[in-house]
């Protein structure tokens, strides 16, 4: 298999004369080898599967599958939607997210450690639980905001159509799309922020430059990988996002690509399988030449590195644009969270939705159904258990792959990326059937249990995590690592030591982004989870059938409360130990 | 299919138990798995009722057809079924992969005497049928108001107030659009399009926007959908539509390799039983071809319809644009 290969030589091109004769070389070229290796083979064996049963059914190649996909009506717009999505939620998402990044790790708007989870609160919820919040609030009929609105308008005199400023819009994907965007954009450019050497930021504060000039001509190039890295970001979850656009674009008839797949597998009998690879093929190739082109782009000018010197960083004092910073952070997670999470809960206790709210009707019964029954709680505890083991686990293995890639460079690098890249391409339901037959069955038997939902995911969230190892792999510079390696440490020292503290903010970055989706994920859930390895995945799918939006909210309240939690004690454990920053005139 | 359920009934009340033999063997096997796509609380009820009856531990796996048939299929490809009974929203899956379900007769299920011929296919037999009902807020819309036949829906009273469920999330909506192009006519259709209706994903969620009085009406939906939500007192009723009366059909059968193929005999013939009927239609708005008239309590249905389950590619197409919901 090529990837042993590559990692053989990986390890083989690491160490220098010193770390060879400390013997230290052997077990981790070992170690890399079989870490390549096994990844290979989690995720080829099922994609292979897949490929082979829908592409070439009975070994042979079917050219009508690729005609009939290729020219089924309502592909070219959804196609047409979903590129639209992309691009404005990047447009947006992108300067949003780095922007409150730098606000909160380099100048003096943040107030106190809390200040840095702000931002990423509307990760805490499932994209599922954000949708239907945001509904509650805003549907234009019987929204807790929106029907007020038009009903005061009206007393006005003006006669407005609810139809059209409704959150089943496009504005309102677009806003939803970017709420959930700005968060992920945030971990990975807080993370690269916090491990910037200042002495740039100094030298031209020092050299006069305004505090915009200095964002603009400074520090945002010196994250150029993050910010690439979060475009990246951006575009993957604006084609992968399901839950928002069936919720909320389905009404406003704005068909995308991921409900065009989902249909194909879910509401076509027999499900057209080899039609939604076709196009997952399709995505890869996209991503690809996308991961391809913010890497040129990225490493065409130089950037910023964590570099053997001792960093301290000083943080821009914004003087009278203090307070309006704040405020305009404030605001944000006001309009974007605080507001959802409300709406999200006061549906929770009430016995069903309606927009007018009876205090005498509220009740803790819909949490309650949940704590005390026997299934859903097993389930919260076995989604919480393997979100913490699959967050854990990804983002180790994708932060060594990233170190594996970036000491082989050149096109072995290039190839480790995009093949870390190319399971975003394929939908969750359809690598979730892969998984199932590929371990399910014999000889591994592990259909009902947890372990096959722990492969799926890991392979399922590794771009996530690669993205954002690959980040914070690139901001660190080559000479702490040689310094070791002249000193005489072998390269797992090295990496335990030196690379493993300096990229670890990165990494929590992407764990929390990781155990939040892990929480949420409902497709590959409905394939590989059941009566006997329940997870909240599945039981949101039964709600959503069955239940009611009011029970839905409790679970989405009970996923934001372990989110939280978790999450804000993550963030903050892994922020970087630099010592305490200093505020500096600017 | 389109026959009345009026004349149905075959057999009159014999004893459809299965002997002890089968009973005894069955509680040695000591589990049921039960893989159905009908509503969660039905699944869930008449699975506890099996249990406290027989004594034999019950477990289930609900999910929605598209996603229950993908998994037992996949898993019966690797001849690791685990489903001792399977419970589908209509008939395609038994049709297209009779191989992995056993031929159905009154020998293995005595209950299957109960039921006409036209409800039984070689490997699978509809249990149940499912009115189609528009649903409505009943602070926005009187009883009296409410369209009582398909067409009434098309009036232009109604233009800007309908929640439409997507006939593109389900074979069994589309096939209710194929049943309304055939049965009330193309001209329904164009009318019912100019409707300026607003569309949802899923009856599910369709009722829960009705009860926070966001639309007046939704169809095509179902009664057990609101099941919950009227205990809780949202405003909301559902009326079986007329003119013509459309069902969907829910579709038993037990797998070629059930792992406890007397657990498997036991609780189909359960399923099939008065006592599980009646359990079912006490608790949910129902139809079944062993209750047309309504003794057991179930809804009494006059010459119901099935919605068309097999509608081609082109067909398909064609409904949807006329109804306005191609892709733009």
């Amino acid at each position: 298999m090529a990837f042993g290969m590559t990692a053989s030589d990986a390890a083989l091109e690491m160490p220098h004369a010193e770390s060879r004769r400390t013997g230290g070389r052997a077990p981790v070229v070992i170690l890399m080898t079989l870490l390549v290796l096994g990844m290979g083979f989690i995720i080829f064996y099922p994609i292979g599967i897949i490929l082979v049963r829908a592409i070439l059914p009975g070994g042979r190649f079917e050219p009508q599958l690729w005609i009939d996909t290729f020219t089924a009506p309502g592909l070219g717009i959804a196609a047409f939607n979903t590129l639209i999505l992309a691009v404005l939620t990047t447009a947006i998402s992108v300067p949003v997210g780095v922007f409150f990044a730098w606000l909160i790790e380099r100048t003096d708007a943040r107030w106190g450690s809390l200040s840095r989870l702000l931002p990423v609160i509307p990760l805490l919820l499932p994209p599922v639980a954000l949708a239907i919040g945001w509904l509650f609030l805003a549907d234009p009929r019987a929204g807790f905001i929106a029907r007020p609105l038009f009903d005061a308008l009206r007393g006005f005199g003006l006669q407005i159509e609810p139809s059209s400023l409704a959150i089943q819009s496009w504005q309102g994907l677009v806003f939803l799309y970017v709420l959930f965007s700005v968060p992920h954009v945030y971990v990975v450019a807080a993370a690269a922020f916090s491990g910037l050497d200042p002495s740039l930021e100094e030298a031209a504060r020092i050299c006069g430059k305004g505090r915009m000039r200095c964002f603009f001509g400074v520090s945002l190039p010196a994250i150029r990988h993050a910010v690439g890295s979060s475009v990246l970001l951006c575009v993957l979850s604006s084609i992968g996002l399901y839950s928002i656009p069936a919720l909320l674009g389905t009404a406003a008839r704005i068909d995308v690509l991921s409900v065009y797949i989902y249909r194909l597998l879910n509401f076509s009998y027999p499900p057209k399988t080899g039609q939604a690879i076709v196009l997952g093929l399709v995505l890869m190739l996209v991503i690809a030449a996308i991961w391809l082109l913010q890497r040129k782009i990225a490493s065409r000018t130089g950037h910023a590195q964590i570099g053997g010197m001792g960093v301290r960083p000083n943080l821009l004092v914004l003087g009278g644009w203090r307070w309006p910073a704040r405020i305009m952070l404030l605001l944000y997670v006001a309009l974007t969270s605080v507001l959802p999470l409300i709406a999200l809960f006061i549906v929770a206790l009430q016995p069903f939705w309606r927009p007018n709210i009876v205090w005498s009707t509220l009740s803790l019964d819909n949490f309650m159904g949940f704590l005390e029954a026997p299934a859903p709680r097993l389930a919260i505890s076995n989604s919480v258990i393997l979100a913490i083991g699959v967050s854990t686990a990804v983002v180790l293995v994708a932060g060594l792959l990233a170190i594996v890639a970036k000491n082989l460079g050149g096109v072995k690098e290039k190839w480790f990326g995009i093949l870390t890249k190319l399971p975003s391409a394929i939908p969750h339901i359809v690598f979730a059937v892969g998984v199932l037959v590929a371990f399910g069955f014999a000889p591994f038997y592990l259909s009902s249990g947890l372990l096959i939902i722990f492969l799926c995911y890991l392979v399922v969230f590794l771009p996530t995590a690669s993205i954002a190892a690959e980040s914070a792999v690139q901001q660190v510079g080559k000479e702490l690592v040689e310094a070791s390696r002249i000193f005489g440490a072998h390269p797992g020292r090295t990496f335990r030591t030196v690379q493993l503290p300096l990229i670890l903010p990165g990494l929590v970055a992407g764990w929390a982004s990781i155990f939040a989706l892990v929480l949420g994920e409902l497709n590959a859930a409905a394939i590989l989870s059941g009566p006997r390895n329940p997870v909240i995945g599945y039981l949101i799918l039964a709600l959503y059938d069955n239940g009611t939006y009011s029970q839905l909210a409790a679970m989405g309240s009970i996923i934001g409360v372990v989110s939280a939690i978790t999450v804000s004690a993550v963030l903050l454990l892994g922020r970087p130990r630099f010592g305490r920053s200093a505020p500096t005139g600017g | 299919m389109t026959a009345g359920l009026a004349a149905c009934v075959m057999t009159p009340a014999i004893a459809q138990d299965l002997p002890d033999a089968v009973v005894k063997a069955a509680q040695k096997e000591g589990e049921l798995t039960y893989y159905s796509a009908v509503d969660e609380g039905q699944t869930k009820m008449l699975v506890e009722m099996f249990s406290k009856k027989y004594g034999i531990k019950g477990t289930y796996l609900r999910l929605v057809s598209g996603q229950l048939v993908q998994r037992f299929i996949t898993e019966n490809d690797n001849n690791s079924n685990i489903a001792d009974v399977f419970l589908d929203s209509g008939p395609l899956s038994f049709r297209l992969h009779p191989q992995y379900f056993v031929p159905l007769d009154a020998e293995l299920l005595p209950n299957l005497a109960k039921w006409s011929k036209q409800w039984i296919d070689e490997r699978s037999v509809t249990v149940l049928t499912s009115p189609m009902v528009v649903t409505y807020n009943t602070d926005m819309v009187t009883a009296a108001e409410v369209p009582k036949t398909w067409r009434e829906t098309a009036d232009p009273k109604w233009k800007g107030k309908i929640l439409l469920t997507d006939p593109r999330t389900s074979e069994t909506y589309l096939g209710w659009l194929a049943k309304m192009e055939s049965a009330v006519g193309a001209d329904f259709v164009k009318a019912l399009a100019a409707q300026n209706f607003t569309v949802i994903a899923s009856g599910a969620s369709g009722v829960q926007m009705i009860a926070a009085g966001a639309f007046p009406l939704n169809f095509p939906t179902y009664a057990s959908f609101g099941t919950q939500l009227k205990a809780k007192q949202a405003p909301i009723e559902s009326l079986v539509m007329k003119g013509p009366t459309i069902v969907s059909q829910s579709s038993m059968g037990i797998p070629s390799h059930a792992k406890h193929p007397n657990v498997a005999r036991l609780f189909a013939n359960f399923l099939m039983s008065d006592e599980a009927i009646s359990a079912v239609c006490k608790a949910y708005p129902a139809s079944t071809p062993r209750d047309p008239d309504g003794k057991l309590g179930c809804v009494a249905l006059t010459d119901p319809q099935l919605v068309d389950y097999v509608v081609d590619e082109k067909r398909k197409l064609s409904l949807i644009q006329m109804i306005g919901l191609a892709s733009r």
